[in-house]
């Protein structure tokens, strides 16, 4: 088959998205950690032979499709793409080769038709624990921050390096339930892998190499088209963030020229002493900031993005040279605001005020009589308004992480909550408000302390208005009715003491009326 | 004589059937939204009159399907309803999970929560999550609440606290409490309708019934009561979504299990036609004008999923409505009819659907003014349907208009050729079922190809071969009558009532004695449920919602040792712990491909699946035009097959055909309802039912 139309296009790349759908559905099904299961933390890919995304799952979290790619090719590239054979699976988790952060482990196997490699199965998810500190934002350098594994085979011609499981199993504090996560990972991609062989098989037609190539063309076109209806110029915008040890701000200018566009992070400021510097994920969400704007409704793929250049300076906040911690990295979920205020008068229908992000964390860890037990629990703020939209209370924006059922969290942790409720009024003013965050307030059932790290952000610098709306409210965290010292420290949550928190709203948009 | 009846979204749906003679008549109307009985109280009189029937000769209870739920809760047609929840957690209703459906789309809309703020109301009390006491419940405060149901003029109340999916014991004094304050108040506790683990599902669930409660009680009313004036003296009993029938009684306090009856009915009818010609394993392919539905059948039951979603607002998308928990049977739909639009997007591919030109105006070739082009249109541009047989020749199709307007639309997108097109638009909606159906059977741990494809309504027989070739499947039945076909589907309905219990018991701590006393209570309350329908023989299914510790997704493992510990009050063998072990094991394999190397089973939910004394009727498939008089070819026509291009095919009328006759591909065999199109590589031949057997041939994929 040669010759694309406007069916036969439509149909082959249906079916290509359809498989990545079936590996989530494996997935989300099989895996073990609770943000995986519960908040959908996860994403399933199909990639070309050189590694580009091809199609993603279509509910993945935008930042684990956003480093698949530059994750894949390097780990290809580091093991030798001439070395691999059927029935190879790699793995890494590690930041500098375009990994999130250690908790999260990126799982790649190269899929072969006739002996042929003619693609890549890719899986990513947050595993249950990968030792360390990895859940907070307090660690100096990667290396407190847990088990980092380089790209790796984890599996050899269908044999599991059992030298690299037990490692990791001694190293992770939940170690059955990360090998299943890791054994959920590897059959969501053997999924993909057979999915798409069988297709091969079944239709002796199914030219893979032509439709990935116009795929891409249409995927590239649609972007540079959408670029070209934005008005030729220069565009600087900025956000304000708590940071750990000081404030940080983002900076960004975007230069918009003919059908290309630059976004340049000059500016921003240098990178922290603690964990909350964004390695790969940066250009993840600086990619699916600017695809929401400009074109949301085609399948996501690595051609989408050719005419847009990124340049982050290194030994920022968003670039941060080794061994930078690097596991909080949520700073990166401000970008989307920092964008759409550079982009407010070239596209005021479509940008969003900064949201209520990134979505608060509190990880609980302690021990009873069983031995120790542990968890996560995300909330999310408001999200940003946008011209004829008032923001929504409580959605997770830009990433994708759901709340935890608390009859769930409190089904596997001894808390219990004694309110969650929307926070009235937090979203900011404006002739299109923004979305209210929420309050919640639990209570430990525990009879000795609960180790609490806490992840949080906008406490002190709130989301800001755009085009003349108002600040969303700043969240608030108290243990015990004070204010916590370190919102992104731990600390100890005694028998009977409670933690309150509210998330911070989402910024309003335009001036009130 | 039995009397059936389905308000559907548009047509109201009459059957009458002669359980002596097999024969059937059938009476289609326009739904009357203003009032739902008058189309049944219409349909009932016309059919009296054709068969010449007395209203006493209508001797078994009259069965009955209903878009009320499902239309309430799209319309939000009904009075206010309220809830009353744990204090602290009023707005966990509005929160819900804090997800996005569309991760590109800013702009997502969620529903409307079912209960205003000001009816949302706290009540002081809370369970911890093993069911002890945390904070004392505080029934002096429902006096207050009640004032302000009666100020806001509220009839219907959902109560729903957390954790109550593992002790009822303070929603079960509210509602006690209720029924002394306000006797007339209708109280939905959620620990008796879904006793299930997480609290937004159990809350929405709860509420959604509370909504519906009291139209759903005057609906019935209204039915009854035009079949008093029919002098119809015959009970009403009604269609559930899970496929089961039950009395007004039952459906009355429990009505967001009629949710999405009428489409259970049809797959009903296909597990029944499956078991008649002994194919337990189908899929049902139903097509009609906006959607197409695919069940699957396993073992002569059609499959049933644990939860559905209602109402979507935002794009049709999945995600954007309200997901209820009640057993339903797993009706996928799929967004492409006859009637769908078919269009290019920005980046010029064809998309096919979800937008319809519904009936008015049609699509283009019904010649009422349809300015964009459907898969109808397409359908007749390849030769597929017969301009002057369209509904047994009571409409006249235009081809013209349906060529001309795919390409003035689609053209541009196949280098100006519109049949190049019109086989697009067919070739994108066949894939997209094709698809689903794919997806839906490896979810059931199958393969695509194990099944037969049963297809009814509209436009089902035209795409199903092409559709099942795609899949690998061998055999297309095609009824002799859809529409008899479904009107079945609601007399082959035995009384059926699911319960569940939440209990989580790791496989290491298996305690025979609570799994013989959970089957007992689950027992006892699915027969309280069944009241009188239950008769003297009632047979039971037990199941056990199993997975890994940790894991956050249940598989439904079959526990059939367990019915005789159910009916014998616990004096059964339980099944020991290895027991359940390796049947889970076994179950999580066939499902999911392979198990994790470590792990530790549990049992987090039980269930009991009771269905009442009931004998089957026999049904009759052919409709009273089809006689078997007349020749059965009757024609040739061109139209485009694509191992072939456009060849001629052999025109068959199916209600001249008869028992063993048989034929060869290209063929067309026309039905008054609808037009079965077999390609140049497959044949068929005539069953005792006069159903058309197609044996699909490999042919070329499109």
């Amino acid at each position: 088959m040669n010759e694309w139309n406007a069916a036969s296009l439509q149909v082959a790349w249906q079916r290509l998205i359809s498989i990545a759908d079936e590996m989530a559905a494996g997935l989300l099904h099989s895996a073990f950690s609770a943000v995986v299961r519960e908040s959908n933390d996860l994403a399933c890919a199909l990639l070309s032979p050189r590694g580009d995304l091809l199609v993603e799952y279509s509910r993945s979290v935008p930042v684990f499709t956003g480093i698949l790619s530059r994750a894949a090719r390097s780990m290809i590239e580091t093991v030798g793409a001439e070395t691999l054979r059927p029935g190879d699976v790699l793995a890494m988790n590690d930041p500098w080769h375009g990994n999130t952060h250690l908790a999260d482990l990126t799982v790649v196997t190269p899929i072969f038709h006739r002996g042929e490699l003619i693609a890549y199965a890719a899986s990513i998810c947050h595993l249950s624990d990968i030792g360390g500190a990895s859940e907070g934002a307090f660690a100096y350098d990667v290396y407190e921050e847990g088990l980092a594994i380089p790209p790796l085979k984890l599996i050899s011609e269908g044999k599991t390096d059992d030298l690299l499981m037990r490692l990791i199993e001694r190293n992770v504090r939940l170690p059955q339930m990360v090998i299943g996560d890791i054994h959920a990972l590897v059959a969501a991609n053997e999924i993909g892998a057979r999915r798409l062989t069988d297709l091969l098989d079944e239709s002796a037609g199914f030219d893979l190499a032509g439709v990935t190539e116009r795929i891409g063309a249409v995927s590239e076109d649609a972007m540079r088209r959408a670029i070209a209806e934005v008005p030729d110029g220069r565009y600087v915008g900025m956000t304000r963030i708590d940071g750990f040890e000081e404030p940080k701000e983002i900076h960004v200018a975007i230069e918009v020229s003919g059908d290309r566009m630059r976004v340049d992070f000059a500016g921003t400021s240098v990178q922290s002493e603690r964990g909350i510097n964004s390695a790969s994920t940066s250009g993840a969400y600086t990619l699916y900031s600017l695809k929401c704007l400009l074109t949301p409704d085609i399948p996501n793929n690595a051609w989408t993005y050719g005419p847009i250049d990124v340049v982050i300076p290194p030994g920022s906040l968003l670039n941060p040279s080794p061994p930078a911690a690097v596991s909080a990295n949520f700073p990166a979920h401000t970008i989307q605001g920092a964008l759409y205020d550079a982009l407010r008068e070239a596209m005021p229908e479509a940008v969003m005020a900064p949201s209520g992000a990134p979505f608060w964390v509190l990880a609980m860890r302690g021990n009873n009589a069983e031995g120790s037990f542990g968890g996560m629990v995300a909330f999310n703020g408001g999200q940003g308004a946008l011209r004829e939209h008032p923001g929504c209370s409580c959605l997770s924006m830009p990433s994708n992480v759901s709340n935890t059922p608390i009859e769930v969290t409190e089904a596997e942790l001894p808390l219990i909550y004694e309110r969650k409720a929307v926070a009235r009024g937090s979203g900011g003013e404006g002739s299109w408000p923004g979305g209210d965050g929420q309050e919640v307030v639990m209570r430990s059932l525990h009879d000795e302390a609960i180790t609490v790290t806490c992840l949080t952000e906008r406490i002190e610098n709130p989301a800001a208005g755009i085009s003349g709306g108002g600040p969303g409210t700043p969240g608030t965290l108290l243990l015990d009715g004070d204010p916590v010292a370190e919102p992104k420290g731990r600390f100890k949550l005694g028998p009977g003491g409670k933690i309150t928190l509210r998330t911070p709203g989402g910024g309003g948009y335009g001036p009130v009326r | 004589m039995q009397l059936s009846f389905d308000i559907g979204g548009t047509f109201t749906d009459v059957v009458l059937l002669d359980e002596s003679t097999g024969r059937t008549w059938l009476g289609k109307t326009l739904t009357t939204y203003d009032d739902l009985s008058r189309a049944v109280s219409t349909g009932i009189s016309s059919l009296l009159e054709a068969s010449g029937s007395e209203p006493t000769a209508i001797d078994r209870p009259v069965i009955g399907a209903t878009t009320l739920v499902t239309n309430a809760l799209i319309e939000r047609s009904a009075p206010p309803t309220a809830l009353i929840t744990t204090r602290g957690f009023a707005d966990l209703i509005e929160i819900g999970r804090e997800w996005r459906y569309d991760i590109y789309d800013l702009r997502l809309r969620f529903p409307e929560p079912l209960v205003p703020p000001g009816l949302r109301l706290e009540l002081t009390e809370r369970l911890r999550a093993d069911g002890a006491v945390d904070v004392p419940i505080e029934l002096d405060e429902l006096e207050g609440a009640v004032t302000a149901l009666r100020e806001a003029d509220v009839r219907s109340v959902a109560v729903c606290f957390l954790n109550s999916y593992v002790s009822d014991v303070h929603e079960e004094m509210v509602a006690e409490r209720l029924q002394e304050l306000a006797p007339d108040l209708m109280v939905t506790t959620s620990s008796q309708l879904a006793p299930e683990i997480r609290e937004y599902e159990r809350i929405i669930t709860a509420v959604a019934n509370a909504y519906v409660r009291p139209i759903a009680g005057e609906h019935f009313r209204d039915i009854e009561e035009a079949f008093e004036s029919a002098g119809v003296e015959q009970p009403l009993l009604l269609m559930q979504s899970n496929g089961g029938i039950t009395d007004t009684r039952l459906a009355g306090r429990f009505p967001i299990r009629l949710l999405e009856s009428g489409p259970a009915a049809g797959a009903l009818a296909a597990a029944y036609w499956g078991r008649r010609l002994g194919v337990e394993d189908l899929m049902a392919f139903d097509m009609g004008g906006t959607t197409a539905k695919v069940c699957l059948v396993e073992s002569g039951r059609p499959t049933l999923a644990r939860s559905f979603e209602v109402a979507r607002v935002h794009r049709h998308k999945r995600g954007s409505g309200m997901t209820v928990r009640v057993p339903v049977i797993e009706l996928l739909e799929i967004g492409a009819g006859g009637g769908s639009i078919a269009a290019l997007d920005d980046v010029g591919l064809l998309g096919v659907g979800p937008r319809s030109a519904g009936s008015e105006p049609g699509p283009a070739c019904y010649g009422r003014g349809g300015a964009k082009p459907t898969v109808t249109d397409a359908d007749l541009a390849l030769g597929y349907l017969d301009p002057d047989y369209f509904l047994g020749g009571r409409m006249r199709l235009d081809p013209d208009a349906a060529r001309a307007v795919i390409e003035a639309e689609l053209a541009d997108g196949f280098g100006g050729d519109p049949r190049e097109a019109a086989i697009g638009i067919v070739t994108v909606v066949e894939e997209s079922m094709a698809a689903a159906m794919r997806i839906h059977a490896t979810e059931h741990g199958r393969d695509p190809s194990d099944y037969a494809v049963l297809a009814f309504g509209g436009a089902a027989p035209v795409h199903a071969v092409s559709v099942s070739r795609r899949l690998g499947v061998s055999e297309v039945i095609i009824p002799a009558s859809a529409g008899v076909l479904s009107a079945g589907g609601l007399q082959v309905a035995p009384p059926i009532t699911d319960v569940v219990r939440t209990r989580i018991m790791p496989v290491a701590g298996w305690n025979p004695g609570e799994v013989a006393s959970i089957c007992h209570d689950l027992r006892a309350q699915a027969l309280e449920q069944l009241g009188p329908m239950a008769g003297d023989r009632v047979t039971f299914q037990v199941s056990a919602d199993m997975r890994f510790r940790g894991q956050g997704f249940e598989v439904e493992v079959s526990l059939p040792q367990l019915v005789e510990v159910a009916v014998s009050n616990g004096a059964g063998p339980v099944p020991d712990a290895a027991e359940a072990d390796r049947l889970f094991r076994d179950r999580y394999e066939q499902l999911r491909g392979s198990v994790p190397p470590a792990g530790e089973a549990e049992v987090v939910a039980w269930r009991l699946s009771a269905v009442g004394e009931w004998e089957e009727p026999s049904l009759q498939a052919r409709s009273e035009e089809h006689d078997g008089e007349g020749a059965a070819v009757v024609g040739k026509r061109d139209a485009w097959f694509p191992s072939t291009g456009v060849t001629e095919a052999t025109i068959y009328d199916h209600l001249a055909l008869k028992p063993g006759d048989s034929g060869s591909g290209p063929a067309i065999v026309q039905q008054p309802e609808s037009t079965a199109v077999i390609g140049p590589d497959d044949s068929f031949t005539v069953d005792e039912h006069l159903n058309l057997r197609v044996s699909v041939g490999k042919g070329e994929p499109r």
